[in-house]
């Protein structure tokens, strides 16, 4: 996402609206906030570009975002009067963030546009700040009195001008950039200052189609914990005062927590195979690395390579079924498990008369299976197999039901690791290869090391983990 | 076994008269044999219609004779005229096969990952029913 903040010219009638909005010289102040709401509206319509047809800082999926002037307020803040503008989308829609892991919250109580005049220039260059905020609580929401979290700033039209972190102790830390590591120099040596990054991700859909809507992610910047620094506001364009309109009485409700769910997989054609296998850390003694080959023979516990499916007879053009072999890969460690399943697939039909067609690696979460070998792996096997596998979306990297399959695939990417595993070759008419019928029983007879063991009853294998 | 290929001929079943759509969770290697009648013993959910329309309007009829191999597949099923029918889904290449018609359908390409992401999410939806 992008954020930044418009400094924009006030015109002579809003800055003389604005100074007599200002509720040290009126004594009404619902007639206050109404005229300096007046004020604001009149000055964002006339000078922000592009002001019509709404922010789009979450993608156009989510619709244009609009100000919602009939329930906007003011605010008497250390930049003086201080106007937020809850901004609705027309497809609201849930975010969450690893501030606070299984919480969710509707975007149409975290935003807002927020307009002040600038507190260092105004009497003289009359120019007004024109920003909009969006709150990511933390988990200390839950039990604090105050907001906690990240705000970001951004403007109209999506730049980005600063992020803050507020924490439970009250301090307000300005987030640096996600993109690059910063190096200082020490009197001695060369320290890498550590860093956390934040990120929110989010599901847009509409309500009436919620199968249909897309996952974003964007990076809520880094917190460098060695050169925190207290925000003095000196910048002047800073929105570091801890304010949230919705937030009456500390109460977690205003933000509208949703129920959790996993937001771990969903795609099922692998578009991008080195980002779905990101979370993998390569850390050696830390953390434990499994595979696991999984087998979903053609027909369960014999080693025919393929089986007539259907309720009648072939004549009818009853599909045929080879089976299939898939890989589950699992890393578990003190930051919790991170599970990816993977599969080798053709692009597109194939069949033994037209056996070739460029590989496609599938999410193979939803794959059943009837036999299942694990395998215990280190850190350096494991990332030897995941590079292996990291190639097979390549261009020209083709699937080949004879040479090629998926049960090839699994068996390379484990001789990769330089794990071998028997597989014996079978054929079908019009062809022979590897195939998840003879796999299976090749696996449900082997002797097993001590670092395998072997399932044959089906367990579900979702994708677990997230990492940002 | 034999495998012919051809030209892709124009949709000619009328999707918008089938409904009530279902999608089954069946951990059997079997699923593709099985008869639409014993579907119901399985957990199922119900598939969003108008999105199912939507997909299959943009299915291509393949030749007959021309088939593919399976190598997984989602089970589902849909009444047409108040009798059900069982659509067989494969999880790559976009192509389904209706046993109502005996007929093979192929979605574009361009559609695949939508289908097969509307699908799986359906599917999860069974698992999350069930907790």
């Amino acid at each position: 996402m992008r954020i930044a903040s418009t400094t924009q010219r006030w015109g002579f009638a809003f800055l003389t609206l604005f100074i007599l909005a200002c509720p040290s010289c009126r004594k009404n102040s619902d007639a206050t906030n109404a005229d300096s709401v007046t004020a604001a509206r009149q000055f964002v319509e006339s000078n922000i570009s592009h002001y019509g047809t709404g922010v789009h800082n979450f993608g156009t999926a989510a619709g244009p975002g609009k100000p919602v002037w009939s329930a906007a307020i003011t605010k008497r803040l250390s930049k003086g009067i201080v106007v937020f503008v809850p901004i609705e989308y027309s497809h609201p829609y849930l975010i969450g963030t690893n501030l606070f892991r299984n919480q969710l919250f509707d975007i149409n109580h975290l935003q807002y546009l927020v307009i002040y005049q600038h507190p260092n220039d105004k009497n003289s260059q009359h120019s007004v700040i024109t920003s909009v905020i969006t709150y990511f609580p933390d988990s200390n929401n839950q039990h604090l009195f105050a907001f906690t979290g990240i705000i970001r700033q951004e403007d109209w039209n999506g730049n980005l001008m600063a992020t803050y972190k507020y924490e439970k102790n009250g301090v307000v830390r300005k987030l640096g950039s996600a993109s690059g590591a910063r190096k200082r120099q020490a009197s001695t040596e060369d320290l890498y200052l550590l860093r956390i990054c934040y990120a929110a991700s989010g599901y847009n859909y509409m309500a009436s189609d919620p199968e249909n809507g897309y996952y974003w992610e964007i990076d809520l910047g880094c917190d460098e914990m060695f050169i925190a620094e207290p925000i003095d506001g000196s910048d002047g364009e800073g929105f570091n005062d801890i304010y949230l309109p919705n937030w009456e009485g500390g109460s977690l409700g205003g933000f509208n927590s949703q129920p959790s769910f996993s937001v771990v997989g969903g795609n099922n054609i692998i578009a991008d195979i080195k980002d779905y296998n990101r979370c993998f850390d390569n850390i050696a003694g830390t953390k434990s690395y499994t595979v696991t080959i999984c087998v979903d023979q053609p027909i369960s516990g014999i080693r025919d390579t393929w089986g007539l499916s259907g309720a009648g007879s072939s004549a009818s053009g009853n599909p045929v079924s080879v089976g299939h072999t898939f890989l589950v890969l699992t890393e578990t460690g003190f930051n919790g498990t991170i599970t990816r399943n993977i599969g080798f697939y053709p692009r597109d039909e194939v069949s033994p008369a037209h056996p070739v067609s460029q590989g496609q690696l599938n999410n193979d979460a939803n794959h059943d299976y009837n036999i299942a070998l694990s395998i215990s792996l280190t850190n350096s096997e494991f990332f030897l197999m995941l590079d292996f596998i990291n190639h097979a979306n390549d261009a020209g990297y083709n699937y080949d039901l004879n040479s090629n399959n998926c049960t090839n695939f699994a068996v390379n990417a484990l001789g990769a690791a330089g794990i071998v595993i028997p597989a014996t070759r079978g054929n079908w008419p019009g062809g022979e290869g590897l195939n998840p019928g003879d796999f299976g029983e090749d696996i449900r007879g082997m002797q097993l090391s001590p670092n395998m063991t072997r399932n044959s009853t089906f367990n579900n294998h979702p994708n677990l983990g997230t990492c940002y | 076994m034999l495998m012919l290929n051809g030209r892709a001929s124009a949709q000619t079943t009328d999707w918008q008269q089938t409904s009530h759509w279902k999608i089954y969770k069946i951990h059997h290697s079997g699923s593709l044999r099985l008869p639409v009648d014993s579907l119901q013993s399985f957990k199922h959910i119900g598939l969003n219609e108008d999105t199912m329309h939507y997909y299959l309007q943009k299915m291509i009829a393949w030749p007959r004779g021309k088939t593919a191999v399976w190598m997984g597949a989602f089970i589902a099923s849909y009444e047409r005229d108040q009798h059900p029918a069982k659509l067989d889904i494969s999880v790559y290449g976009g192509f389904i096969f209706d046993e109502y018609s005996k007929q093979y359908f192929e979605l574009p390409e361009p559609y695949r990952a939508g289908w097969l992401e509307f699908l799986n999410r359906t599917v999860d939806r069974i698992e999350t029913n069930d907790q």
